[in-house]
């Protein structure tokens, strides 16, 4: 007798899988004692998954798995020229040599066995450094001339936990400074301190009004690594759109690949 | 290194141990090579692709989140690309394995048998629509759970429990047609 049930025949499937909750699974078993025409049907799907169970998969071609090796070094090495360094003794050169380390060590020694009871000073010390960085920091950035505003930026990244003031301006002038270069050591100052979100989102949002090809692949590049996700709008305007880089377009194309 | 986990494995490259992406590679190079496949990539073709889906692993390995199921990870990686290869060139021409795969020495029958298998298999997959041929592939031959099938894809695990029947019935009926005709 034809069976119309196909709530139940699309269930099958999964059925054989074992991937049914248990109350469709028992919906399914129940029928499936009063209809033989969905047996047939389990019968045949079985024979299906058999078959497709002892199809056996396709060995890759030859040497791939040489071939990805080769890449691996070659990826870890990018100048892999190889060094040779000659030694030529001489007894006396050793013995100098020994002497002179012994010297260092033991002077090593006596200095570090000092009491130091200064962290306290020379903490104080690090953060008027800090100080007078964002200072010069803030001074030199509104130059006229590119090669102090990256003087700044320099000075920017050297702060250790720099304070929202010297992000905003790191931000901003990512976002306007009038030379690329200034405004790419801005982006690489800033992965920095990429341990906070607002950061990545500053990074996330300057990527879609940056105009230089150079810089949205090297932002792009850095938001992937971050697995900023919030990018991936802007990565799919890039792939779509026709005025967008080449070089930019296959950049964007193949970070959204590895978004999962 | 067989102890170890893919994600234990995954976690050391990422700090730098690049070196170990061998092993993955090792382990899955011939399930992502015969997943393009299946979708319909040409033989050479998948080779290339496989190899560029370790690449971007190795690559973005720095974005690979701990925890994170790395055969998931990289199915999702291989999805993209043989997605963007049809986008490419919507024509497909039909799936042609190179003769040399069964120029083989041995001439046993079972040799033979899985041979008739694998053609039939591939005469199938080939009149049945993309994205049941890629559900086939990851479900049956790749080894993935429905709810990571369902992740990879972007859709519910319970569509994916219909569309599973609906493709294991169209691959049925092409390839016992084809016996047939």
């Amino acid at each position: 007798m034809k069976c119309n049930n196909d709530k139940i025949k699309e269930l099958l499937t999964a059925y054989l899988d074992n991937n049914l909750p248990l109350e469709q699974h028992e919906l399914v078993e129940q029928h499936l004692s009063g209809c033989s025409d969905c047996l047939q049907e389990l019968q045949v799907i079985k024979n299906m998954e058999e078959t497709l169970d002892k199809t056996p998969l396709v060995d890759a071609p030859s040497g791939s798995e040489e071939k990805f090796i080769q890449m691996l070094k070659k990826e870890k090495k990018p100048d892999g020229r190889a060094v040779t360094i000659t030694l030529n003794f001489s007894w006396r050169k050793v013995a100098a040599a020994a002497i002179i380390f012994i010297a260092g060590v033991t002077s090593g020694l006596i200095i570090q066995g000092r009491p130091t009871g200064s962290d306290a000073s020379i903490a104080s010390l690090e953060s008027q450094v800090a100080q007078m960085r964002q200072v010069l920091m803030t001074a030199l950035i509104t130059n006229d001339s590119p090669s102090d505003r990256l003087k700044a930026v320099h000075y920017a990244e050297q702060i250790p936990q720099p304070s929202s003031q010297v992000t905003d301006i790191l931000v901003n002038t990512l976002n306007n400074d009038p030379s690329v270069n200034v405004r790419l050591a801005a982006a690489t100052a800033l992965q920095q301190f990429a341990v906070h979100r607002e950061i990545r989102t500053a990074l996330a949002q300057s990527l879609q009004q940056q105009t230089d090809p150079m810089l949205q692949i090297v932002l792009i590049k850095m938001l992937v690594q971050m697995h900023e996700q919030s990018v991936v709008p802007t990565l799919q305007n890039f792939s779509t759109n026709k005025e967008t880089h080449e070089m930019v377009k296959k950049e964007a194309e193949e970070a959204l690949t590895v978004f999962l | 290194m067989d102890w170890l986990s893919d994600e234990d494995i995954m976690l050391e490259v990422k700090q730098g141990n690049t070196d170990l992406l061998a092993h993955l590679f090792k382990r899955h190079h011939k399930h992502l090579f015969n997943f393009f496949l299946h979708t319909g990539v040409e033989y050479h073709k998948s080779e290339d692709y496989m190899q560029q889906v370790f690449y971007r692993i190795l690559k973005y390995r720095r974005s690979y989140q701990e925890g994170a199921n790395f055969k998931k990870w990289m199915f999702t990686i291989a999805r993209n690309i043989m997605r963007r290869h049809f986008d490419k060139q919507k024509r497909q021409p039909e799936q042609e394995l190179p003769l040399s795969l069964f120029n083989k020495t041995d001439n046993s029958s079972e040799e033979t048998e899985n041979e008739e298998r694998i053609r039939a298999l591939y005469k199938a997959l080939e009149r049945i629509p993309l994205p049941d041929r890629e559900l086939i592939s990851l479900s049956r031959f790749q080894g993935m759970k429905y709810e990571d099938i369902a992740e990879i894809t972007g859709t519910s695990v319970g569509a994916i429990k219909v569309k599973m029947h609906r493709a294991i019935k169209k691959l049925r009926e092409q390839y016992f047609q084809k016996k047939t005709a």
